[in-house]
């Protein structure tokens, strides 16, 4: 007990001294030297403390806003994804209501009956052999039936019916090779047979030399055609082959009147109308 | 054991004080920690440890203080003094009495501050109101709360001794 309160009695004026001296001398270099070494001591943990209890103090808040910032992330991933189908819709709404709209626009044009058709699978390379639409035979689409198509506000010969289900039909387009089409070239009174090339343009053989056709010409269903309605639109003369010395024709390059490669949607001709 | 333990506890001391005053100020005013568990580790542990405790919780409040370096040192070294020499008389190991002693320390270091502040500076350091009304509350409350870790560092003796500093 004795040496307990010794110590104390000594721990008592030593740092009751220090103190003392601490208070007396506050400019001295002896308490200059003991704030700075309490300053080296306390000052490298004063500096993260702080850091480190400013940025605890915002754990709560910065993880509230990155609940928030997940639940905001899903919520708009969702609705982009329900944005991005409604647009893929309305962009085909939009494509449609195009296509009506030139068709509407040459509406005086289609003089027949029929029914419009969506063209559903056109698949390269094979876009300008065949294509398949989404009208078969419950809603009257026969073989043979001929398909037309709107194209700049002008209605041009598409192809033919050439096979049927009941909800699907497939279309042989004019730019098949084994299409041939029986035309005429518009005001000469001039008969020709039109062939596909498998490409965007066509050709139209056995013209008659004497036909006076030039390059403009519009070419048309002739009337003396089996399947096809007589005096629609099928291309344009874009270009003359040279005569060959041996052949008693010429041949002609046509452009169609539709875009053959890019058909989206038909008229079928039901009941292979004329 | 215990010289590793003394510093840990003195850091933790030291940053729990800083940071209750630098972000848990209540009312204006926030409670003295180091003064606190200079007063429970008075009422725990041997007076050299105690004063020695008090002595560098002191300097570590004047480091953050600016003016009277070595002031809170003065009066925590004496505060440990003081409650070294009563528990030999007085029973502080109950709550209510640390409460009631830590309370009653803490007014006294106030006016013990002001005090020293009129000798070595030639003008008292005013102490808002708030101060003299809350800290006490606060620090009374902590002092209990300091006690149970420094029990950790009483040999098995003192607690069944009962004897104080002084003796009875």
């Amino acid at each position: 007990m004795d040496r307990e309160r010794c110590s104390a009695g000594i721990s008592l004026v030593t740092f009751s001294l220090v103190s003392i001296v601490l208070l007396l001398l506050p400019l001295s270099p002896l308490v200059g030297t003991v704030r700075g070494l309490a300053g080296a001591v306390f000052y490298p943990f004063l500096r993260p403390a702080d850091a480190l209890v400013h940025n605890s103090v915002q754990i709560p808040q910065n993880a509230r806003m990155l609940l928030d910032a997940v639940d905001e992330n899903r919520a708009l991933r969702r609705r982009n994804l329900e944005l991005q189908a409604a647009l893929g819709q309305y962009e085909a709404l939009l494509e449609t209501a195009r296509r009506y709209d030139e068709m509407t626009g040459s509406a005086g044009q289609l003089r027949w009956s029929g029914v419009w058709a969506r063209v559903i699978s056109a698949v390269p390379p094979d876009n300008y052999s065949s294509v398949i639409i989404n009208r078969g035979a419950k809603d009257g689409v026969r073989i043979k039936d001929p398909v037309l198509a709107v194209y700049r506000g002008a209605v041009g010969l598409a192809g033919k019916v050439i096979e049927t289900s009941s909800g699907t039909a497939r279309v042989m387009l004019v730019s098949d090779p084994m299409s041939s089409v029986t035309c005429s070239i518009r005001d000469r009174g001039t008969d020709a047979l039109l062939e596909g090339l498998n490409g965007k343009y066509l050709r139209l053989n056995y013209i008659p030399p004497d036909s006076n056709i030039a390059v403009g010409d519009t070419i048309v269903t002739s009337a003396v055609s089996v399947l096809f309605p007589a005096g629609v639109t099928v291309g344009r003369v874009v270009e003359l082959y040279p005569r060959e010395a041996f052949m008693t024709f010429l041949s002609a390059r046509i452009e169609p009147a539709v875009n053959i490669g890019g058909i989206g949607e038909v008229f079928v001709l039901a009941g292979g109308q004329k | 054991m215990n010289f590793l333990l003394w510093p840990l506890l003195f850091c933790g001391f030291a940053g729990a004080h800083w940071f209750v005053g630098q972000y848990c100020a209540f009312f204006g005013t926030a409670p003295s920690v180091l003064l606190a568990a200079t007063v429970a580790c008075a009422i725990a542990s041997a007076p050299a440890q105690a004063m020695a405790f008090g002595f560098f919780a002191g300097l570590f409040a004047d480091f953050l203080a600016v003016h009277l370096f070595g002031g809170y040192a003065l009066l925590f070294v004496i505060t440990a003094y003081a409650v070294c020499f009563a528990k030999s008389r007085i029973y502080f190991e109950t709550p209510a009495a640390q409460f009631w002693l830590c309370a009653a320390l803490t007014l006294l270091c106030a006016a013990g501050y002001m005090a020293e502040s009129l000798v070595f500076l030639d003008k008292p350091f005013p102490v808002v109101w708030r101060t003299w009304f809350l800290t006490p509350v606060y620090n009374g409350a902590l002092c209990m709360a300091a006690f149970p870790f420094f029990l950790l560092f009483r040999p098995v003796r003192r607690i069944t001794s009962g004897g104080g500093l002084f003796g009875r």
